[in-house]
């Protein structure tokens, strides 16, 4: 009966992990010049629900309000955007200003963005389903953040963002 | 760089697309490279996008070219209208090689002339403190001015910009140079 018991309760934790590792996990890691080290693994489907219901409705109009202007160049920015997605692997925009740089490189299905000066280095990876499904909302007029959070989903083993500032190091990881 | 030039270059750039060697049979994509550089600050600006990318984004361009039959240079209220246009370039085509136009003002220049299948557009300002080399092929422009009326048919002008490779614009001053080029390279392999 024990050994009942216990299979049960030890195949909660491996069904949660099970369904923890089939939807992902965004992974936060900070560590701080002072020696502070922070890793914060937050479940991919846990996310997605607390922001399908968070009150964003604030951020939603206030999104709204900051693309009124560029709203008419949305369609053609999906459009570039998708031909950037089907076209060939490279280098899209290298700028030097004395020391600091800036490249934007396209590799596979992500749109690589490195900015380096003396003081920091940010690496961000923005996936193109996920640039793409932002760019597709805002056109509908309707940004959501669970939905963005969703397409997270298909950026699993990509390291969103690599921030150095001075001592600090944040990394944010989807597995 | 002084308001002809800006002038010249804002009617020229858009449409432009490439110069001496004409049409390419390579089946790869095309890319179009932009260079800024001005090496006293240490600045650069290099830019690659494929093709099919400017065109997507040339299509949201008819709008600032060319609205209500005209043609707009720059910010300064200063406009053409199309149907002018596409008639003075009818006249020119029926013309040979020939120097088209030709201003001297002390130290600067502008010369436009058309040369087999190009429209040569030259800017000196200030002897050679200053240069702005555009190279039209005719054909763009033909298939600029292929709409009706006072449209501009940006569309033919993109299927035209398919097949052409080499340099569109070349901008040398004494501080920085400008250089837009298409080939069918990814990277800077074509800069010269």
């Amino acid at each position: 009966m024990l050994l009942k018991i216990g299979a049960v309760l030890a195949s909660i934790p491996v069904a949660v992990g099970a369904v923890v590792a089939g939807t992902g996990v965004m992974v936060v890691d900070v560590r701080d010049s002072d020696g502070t080290h922070i890793v914060v693994p937050v479940p991919l489907l846990l996310a997605e629900t607390a922001a399908r219901f968070a009150p964003t409705k604030a951020a939603e109009v206030n999104i709204d309000r900051q693309l009124t202007r560029v709203r008419r160049y949305l369609p053609v920015a999906e459009e570039v955007l998708a031909a950037l997605a089907q076209g060939p692997d490279g280098e899209l925009v290298r700028v030097d200003d004395g020391d600091e740089h800036v490249r934007i490189t396209k590799a596979g299905d992500v749109l690589q963005v490195r900015v380096e000066s003396p003081r920091e280095r940010v690496a961000v990876n923005v996936p193109f389903g996920l640039a793409r499904q932002a760019l597709s909302q805002a056109r509908g007029g309707r940004v959501s953040a669970g939905d963005l959070v969703a397409a997270l989903r298909h950026a699993r083993l990509t390291r969103l963002a690599d921030v150095r500032d001075g001592g600090d190091h944040v990394t944010i990881t989807v597995w | 760089m002084n308001t002809c030039a800006v002038a010249v270059l804002a009617l020229a750039a858009p449409l432009a697309a490439a110069s001496v060697p004409a049409a390419s049979p390579s089946g790869g994509t095309a890319w179009l490279h932009v260079r800024v550089e001005e090496l006293k600050q240490r600045s650069r600006v290099h830019v690659n996008l494929p093709l099919p990318a400017v065109e997507a984004a040339l299509k949201a361009a008819p709008d600032l070219i060319a609205s209500e039959g005209r043609i707009h240079l720059g910010g300064h209220g200063r406009h053409l209208d199309v149907d002018d246009f596409r008639q003075v370039w009818k006249e020119l085509k029926t013309v040979g090689d020939a120097e088209i136009v030709s201003v001297e003002d002390g130290d600067d220049r502008v010369n436009v002339s058309k040369k087999g299948d190009l429209l040569l557009i030259r800017v000196q300002e200030g002897g050679d403190r200053e240069t702005v080399h555009v190279d039209v092929p005719s054909a763009l422009v033909d298939a600029l001015f292929s709409g009706p009326g006072d449209e501009l048919n940006v569309r033919a002008a993109i299927a035209e910009l398919r097949k052409l490779r080499g340099d569109v614009v070349r901008v040398n001053d004494r501080s920085s140079t400008v250089r837009i080029w298409i080939d069918e390279s990814a990277g800077a392999q074509g800069e010269k």
